[in-house]
């Protein structure tokens, strides 16, 4: 463990953490790593440091060396905390969640260094690396590029519950997992005298049966993601919320879930009472359950 | 965009472009470092040893002649804060 007090010069305790890392003791490598960056923020904010990199820069760059450390004195934080960010993106996409979430912890437990690195800095790596796993779009082609989207979704929050990028491909990804599902089952709401269509082939029982158990696996890692984005309160638009959770309530109708799907229809009214998808559903809703009285 | 110097192999301390050309003298210009640089060079391509290949010298001449990286290089090696000149 590294000292609790003492005036040990960061890069020598930066050098340590490295050197720990190298020879495999992570954890004890992720302590020394924490209390370097710790010394470091202290560093960057010291006076005698710039000057000390100045007399430095002033070999380099004789004409400017004031303009290059000061270049230098704002990349060092970013420098500093992309080591963590690389490392644990790179573990993450070994599937080593383990240390992943050593190197993120390291990085969210800096905040002083990420304020001299940039206000939002924490927030691009997040964005960051959401784009990176997840792409732009959270909707593939297919069923099995679909779970495997949703699979590492899951993975990225598992890692860190704060990744809002995450969360709204997620959300979005099981809104239409969901809604292909229902197709699939042909739960799909069919127009008054519509015939079935002689293409939509009857599901073999064992295969239903799958599907639907898949569906509500889905449909409550979507209730769990929904919730947790109504909570944060502003970390996705209310209006996206609203229609999501208008997804997430028509399936609990089709799955004759009435009372849950009334719940989750007046919170997406409060949420987006504008909204004419979601007033339509409420009024919808609102029969089916008044039927359901009598 | 300068690449950064913290993930200059696995352990950028072990790795520092300083430890690889060999150079232990602080206050290096960059034209002393060149010159020092390039008799290294001749040496290692005429006798490649197993510690050191012609890319390594490559790698960490790149990285010395980035004078952002080159001032974390500087402060990696010879420490904080700059060590004074010997009186001659």
């Amino acid at each position: 463990m590294p000292p609790s007090t003492c005036l040990l010069d960061p890069f020598t305790a930066h050098r340590q953490a490295f050197h720990l890392e190298w020879e495999g003791q992570d954890e004890k490598a992720a302590s020394w790593f924490a209390f370097a960056l710790r010394g470091f923020s202290r560093l960057l904010r010291d006076p005698g440091f710039l000057t000390s990199a100045q007399d430095r820069a002033s070999r380099l760059a004789p004409e400017n060396p004031e303009a290059l450390a000061v270049e230098f004195m704002e990349r060092m934080p970013g420098w500093l905390l992309g080591v963590h960010y690389d490392r644990s993106l790179r573990f993450f996409a070994a599937g080593d969640m383990e240390a992943a979430r050593l190197h993120w912890n390291i990085l969210q437990k800096a905040v002083p260094l990420a304020e001299l690195a940039g206000g939002r800095f924490l927030e691009d790596c997040r964005a960051r690396f959401a784009m990176h796993f997840l792409g732009e779009k959270p909707i593939k082609d297919t069923t099995d590029e679909q779970q495997r989207f949703l699979e590492t979704a899951e993975r990225l929050l598992a890692l860190d519950p704060e990744n809002q990028m995450a969360r709204r491909g997620a959300i979005q990804g099981y809104v239409y997992y969901l809604g292909q599902g229902m197709e699939d089952i042909g739960v799909r709401t069919r127009k008054k005298g519509k015939k079935p269509s002689p293409l939509d082939l009857p599901m073999r029982k064992g295969s239903l049966l799958k599907t639907k158990r898949r569906l509500r696996t889905a449909s409550n890692k979507l209730k769990r993601h929904l919730r947790r984005a109504m909570s944060d309160g502003g970390s996705l638009p209310a209006a996206e919320t609203a229609r999501h959770a208008i997804s997430l309530a028509n399936y609990y109708a089709y799955t004759e879930r009435v009372p849950e799907a009334w719940r989750l229809a007046r919170r997406a009214k409060v949420l987006a009472p504008d909204d004419g998808d979601v007033t339509n559903f409420f009024a919808w809703i609102k029969k089916l359950k008044r039927r359901m009285r009598r | 965009m300068t690449a950064n110097p913290f993930l200059f192999g696995k352990d950028p301390y072990a790795r520092n472009p300083f430890v690889i050309l060999g150079i232990s003298t602080p206050n290096v210009s960059p034209e002393q470092l060149e010159f020092q640089v390039q008799v290294k060079e001749e040496e290692v391509l005429a006798d490649p040893s197993e510690s050191l290949q012609p890319s390594d010298m490559g790698e960490a001449f790149a990285a010395l002649k980035d004078p952002h990286c080159r001032i974390v290089f500087e402060l990696m090696h010879f420490g904080y804060p700059l060590p004074k000149e010997k009186q001659p």
